[in-house]
């Protein structure tokens, strides 16, 4: 990553600090990740290629999570696809901010996370937009994959992440991303609702089947939900 | 799952997600901004993330201290003194967790504090076990009060015994019946005399030491709530109502040792 040049106007610089505080912050999260696959049954490679490809905290959490309990193939991939719809959404704020071609897009494409769409729209500015992107993006890409390595490696050697408190870490991460997401009323409804489908599924049916019953209600609800909430809803869809 | 079946969920959960955001970069902008389709990814986005971050709290109180993820790793939750936990235990640990993401200090005490516990687990009393260390089975030691000392082990106040000082008796309960009889009388003996200091009282002449240990062990799992005071109680109940007739020309004394200060 480039350092700032003691040229660099006082709003880039900030960007940069902003990009790499996030970068540390979420790479860190790789080292549980790590373990956690190893743990799970994943090879070291398969943790590895993983997170190359998948590059996405939150479905790579929950694929992990339900191959390591025995769920299906085909549960553990259709939850990681259900999680990874927002980055889709992500995408359509970005692309026209970004206006990139070819390759380049699909570069942009796969670096489109939480994170860095997170960095990218706070920006006043295109250009900083941009450079708060591509920083963001690269840098979560280097040191996430990094201590995904480190972890897995650590985790096999280890053989006992368990006692680092790593199943808190999954589970932060995720209430991290869901807190800023509670704005609306009808977001606060369709969590309630996803509570009670957790309480009332789970002893019931195998893992990864209530991910899908609450997804479906979501869907639902937001579909045939009334039209006061939309203008909200559409700017909450931002992340915080 | 075979490493086979492995790779090919990696790969093919790794395609959809690429996929998802590549059609997000090339879509047309006028379709995705519409508010029903907005509003409706939004709302996927939190069902599914309450849920993962709702199941650990509800598997662990139905599957008494394991998740999913925890059973992968051949942990459980349990209380201080190795009994199932509730869902309050539950709940209080997933109500820290809150606090510890904003506010990681939370899991300093993971690093200090013996048994690598949370800030939740601190609060909650509770720690995760390595099960598999201690083979397949995991089950709580329960110290049911010998018979007719029920009401002296309600009556016990323990309240100023640590978890720590709790553990270190537990584990000599638990070798005594391993011991020789000499090594089982002097071991019991010793710790029942730095026990009654702590206690605040005199161990009656009659109690011996191992029957002792064990009431006080039976107390502290009554204030912890493993064993259920209103039994021990009734337990104390029935033992004096057999007591009652006292035909074998014994005094009652066994059943009824409970003098001033217990």
């Amino acid at each position: 990553m480039p350092a700032a040049p003691p040229t660099t106007p006082p709003d880039e610089r900030a960007v940069v600090r902003q990009a790499v505080s996030v970068s540390v912050a979420t790479g860190l999260y790789g080292l549980s990740l790590g373990a956690l696959a190893v743990v799970a049954g994943l090879s070291v490679w398969q943790a590895v290629v993983l997170s190359l490809l998948m590059f996405s905290g939150g479905s790579q959490f929950a694929l992990v999570g339900i191959v390591g309990t025995g769920g299906s193939a085909a549960s553990a991939v259709a939850t990681a696809g259900l999680l990874g719809i927002r980055n889709g959404f992500y995408g359509v704020q970005l692309s026209p901010l970004l206006a990139v071609r070819s390759w380049r897009r699909v570069l942009a494409a796969h670096l489109t996370i939480d994170e860095s769409t997170a960095v990218a729209t706070a920006q006043p500015t295109v250009r900083l937009a941009r450079l708060g992107f591509w920083l963001t993006g690269a840098g979560v890409f280097v040191l996430w994959n990094a201590f995904v390595l480190a972890g897995a490696l650590a985790g096999n050697a280890l053989g006992d992440p368990k006692r680092y408190g790593l199943d808190a870490a999954a589970s932060a991460a995720f209430l991290a991303l869901l807190w800023p997401r509670l704005r609306t009323a009808l977001a606060r409804w369709v969590a309630a609702g996803a509570v009670v489908v957790a309480v009332v599924l789970t002893p019931a049916v195998p893992s990864g089947v209530p991910v899908l019953v609450a997804a479906v209600l979501a869907v639902v609800v937001g579909w045939w939900s009334g039209r006061e909430d939309a203008a909200r809803a559409a700017t909450d869809e931002e992340p915080a | 799952m075979s490493p086979t079946t492995i790779w090919v969920t990696v790969l093919a959960g790794s395609a959809v997600c690429l996929a998802l955001k590549l059609a997000g970069h090339v879509v047309p902008g006028t379709w995705a901004a519409h508010p029903r389709v907005a509003r409706t990814a939004a709302l996927v986005t939190v069902a599914l993330l309450v849920i993962l971050v709702v199941l650990p709290i509800v598997s662990e109180t139905l599957w008494r201290g394991r998740t999913p993820g925890k059973w992968a790793m051949g942990i459980r939750i349990v209380t201080m003194d190795g009994s199932p936990i509730s869902f309050r235990h539950a709940m209080v640990r997933g109500v820290f967790q809150l606090i510890e993401v904003y506010v990681p200090i939370g899991l300093v005490p993971l690093v200090f504090a013996r048994r690598s516990r949370r800030l939740g687990d601190l609060v909650a009393g509770t720690f995760g076990l390595a099960e598999r260390s201690f083979g397949s089975v995991v089950t709580a030691t329960v110290f049911t009060p010998p018979w007719g000392l029920e009401d002296l082990v309600a009556g016990l106040d323990v309240s100023r015994m640590t978890d720590g000082q709790y553990v270190f008796l537990r584990s000599v309960l638990l070798r005594l019946v391993d011991m020789s009889d000499a090594a089982r009388a002097h071991v019991s003996g010793q710790v029942a005399a730095r026990l009654e200091p702590l206690l605040g009282l005199q161990r009656p002449p009659w109690l011996a030491p191992e029957q002792f240990l064990v009431c006080v062990a039976g107390a502290l799992q009554v204030r912890s709530g493993t064993l259920d005071r209103a039994w021990v109680l009734e337990q104390g109940r029935i033992a004096r109502a057999a007591a009652q007739p006292a035909a074998w020309g014994q005094p009652t004394a066994w059943a009824q040792p409970v003098g001033s200060g217990w």
